[in-house]
């Protein structure tokens, strides 16, 4: 099974790498990039200036797979890939990359929508919001 | 292993872990289907506080099944990916 995950933050370079390798499949008309970032968030006064993430590795990416059969299933793409980040990943670096290709626009606009949906809501990763003094608080998704 | 015991490990993830000073364990369960929430809380009962899922064997699951011979329990608490 796929690892979705990659230790720190996701560089703006693999990103960039990853749309450009998809020049050769000429079938795509469309992609659709989600990143997510880590916010600096103020929480009681403090600022949040990284996020240390965890998981259940073995179960998250069974879940990825998962979620990624039955994006295949109901969309019509051709390519998905989800990265997510664990260990610490600072302010304003990307912990998340979900990229999305079809033919067609409509699939990819509707299909990240979904992907993100189901990956807040099933994928067991973990977050410390780290503060300046390196005390954290627990982060869950609402 | 005795009719009627169930040996599993048993992980505790993030915050769970944490806060009960506790990644992993061996445990026995009891015989017959188990609300498994119910069975943690009793006992760890500072997991009361808490909101937490649980697998097992890499199945999300709430309730053990009776004849259920798991190897693997996973205590979660909310996710926060992405």
């Amino acid at each position: 099974m796929k690892n979705c995950f990659k230790e720190g933050p996701i560089s703006p370079e693999f990103i960039a790498t990853s749309i450009a390798h998809h020049q050769v499949k000429t079938q795509i008309g469309a992609h659709q990039i989600f990143l997510g970032q880590v916010r600096n968030d103020e929480i009681d006064g403090k600022e949040v200036t990284a996020i240390d993430y965890s998981a259940n590795e073995e179960l998250a990416n069974k879940v990825f797979h998962e979620i990624r059969e039955t994006t295949f299933d109901k969309f019509d793409l051709t390519c998905m890939h989800i990265y997510h980040s664990l260990g610490r990943v600072n302010k304003g670096e990307i912990c998340l990359f979900v990229f999305v290709s079809s033919p067609r626009r409509k699939a990819v606009m509707e299909a990240i929508e979904y992907l993100m949906e189901e990956i807040k809501a099933k994928a067991p990763v973990f977050g410390k919001e780290v503060f300046e003094d390196e005390t954290h608080v627990w982060k869950e998704n609402s | 292993m005795e009719s009627g015991t169930r040996k599993v490990n048993v992980t505790y993830y993030g915050m769970l872990a944490e806060r009960l000073s506790i990644e992993t364990e061996v445990i026995e369960l009891p015989a017959g289907a188990l609300d498994l929430r119910d069975f943690f809380v009793q006992k760890h009962p500072d997991l009361a506080k808490y909101t937490f899922s649980t697998a097992v064997d890499l199945e999300y699951m709430e309730t053990l099944p009776e004849r259920a011979q798991p190897n693997k329990i996973d205590i979660m608490p909310p996710f926060a990916g992405g």
